[in-house]
């Protein structure tokens, strides 16, 4: 049974994650975990996870466990609402054999509106796309990823009739890039380059 | 191979945790010489000790240019957290600043002037690469055992959001 209903603050949804880590022997969080529920999630790093989660929003966790003194870092947003069956058009694209919950294929919890559902498939479709990238044959850098992921978006909002004039989408919704090294450090390593190999 | 690191200290270590000391740091790490970078708290001291004799990072600069002047050639390798990482090239930094001595003096006895306008003048004359930068071209491909690790880490990162959502 979901753990996240409306009416629990946001720092409870925190501790339920770092609850569950802790039982798999983590000894701490990567970081300061975000947890933005509505409006909240468009700021990028908002962590002060004090507001009742609401029915019917989108909610975005940032969060990341340590273990064998490695960070890990993930986020995922879901739609919180009451009932929470009929996901089977969202279950099927979850649980097609193959796919791992770490690459971002994730029963989402609660049914979504359609706009939710439209926007979650087509995060859901380009990060699944930037992820078949990640590979050493493919041989790209971080901008050759990030570019991708903003050509991919794009045009999946695009379809949903949002048009982005050039450099409005990073700029307005996309400024945090694609995404970062990991290793002992949370950003690893510092001097990293983003247009090396 | 000299290495400066802190010496046993039972007050901190009492808070802090064990340390190995310069004894147990010489057998790890096979060090030829050891000596202490700081103080030892002062109840740690047996009444007749001086405080002074505790710490040796005086002599580091002495110390250091005994170094360079027996190896005159090939690059030194020193990092400075003074620096911005944005005046750092990859292999070159600029001339070291004079915080370096003061920020490896923990004993909070600023070494004199002098001893850190020598170290300076040794220092400039050489090629001064980053150490800090060479450690981290190796942390950036991770071995298979760190993908293990990593894997491991992550998938207890996503269980635990899945069992918050579902």
């Amino acid at each position: 049974m979901r753990f996240a209903r409306p009416g629990l603050p946001e720092s409870s949804l925190v501790a339920h994650f770092s609850y569950h880590t802790s039982l798999s022997g983590s000894p701490r969080l990567a970081y300061v975990p975000v947890c933005a529920s509505g409006a909240q999630a468009l700021t990028i790093h908002y962590v002060e996870n004090n507001r009742q989660v609401k029915e019917g929003e989108m909610v975005l966790i940032d969060a990341g466990c340590e273990w064998g003194g490695y960070a890990s870092d993930i986020t995922r947003a879901s739609a919180l609402r009451k009932a929470f069956d009929s996901l089977r058009g969202l279950r099927k694209l979850a649980d097609s054999p193959g796919t791992s919950r770490r690459t971002g294929t994730f029963p989402a919890s609660g049914t979504f509106t359609t706009p939710q559902a439209h926007l979650y498939e087509a995060v859901l479709r380009v990060v699944r796309a930037c992820t078949k990238r990640c590979t050493s044959s493919t041989s790209w850098t971080f901008e050759d990823l990030h570019r991708y992921s903003v050509d991919l978006t794009r045009t999946e909002l695009r379809d949903l009739g949002f048009e982005m004039r050039a450099g409005e989408l990073e700029r307005v919704l996309y400024p945090h890039f694609v995404g970062h090294p990991i290793g002992v450090d949370l950003h690893d390593t510092r001097s990293y380059g983003r247009d090396e190999r | 191979m000299t290495l400066f690191c802190r010496p046993k200290d039972a007050y901190e270590e009492l808070w802090n945790g064990a340390r190995t000391g310069l004894d147990g740091v010489m057998e790890v790490f096979g060090a030829d010489e050891v000596r202490p970078n700081s103080f030892v708290t002062p109840t740690s001291l047996k009444a007749h000790e001086p405080r002074t004799q505790a710490c040796d990072s005086a002599k580091f600069g002495h110390r250091l240019q005994q170094i360079l002047s027996h190896n005159s050639r090939g690059p030194v390798y020193i990092d400075l957290p003074s620096h911005s990482l944005s005046t750092f090239s990859r292999t070159r930094p600029r001339s070291p600043s004079r915080s370096f001595l003061s920020y490896l003096s923990l004993a909070g006895k600023d070494p004199g002037r002098d001893e850190v306008d020598e170290v300076m003048k040794a220092l400039e004359k050489r090629d001064v690469r980053s150490a800090e930068k060479e450690v981290e071209r190796l942390r950036l491909i991770k071995s298979e055992a760190e993908v293990k690790v990593m894997r491991r880490a992550a998938d207890i990162s996503a269980d635990a959001h899945a069992k918050v959502r579902d």
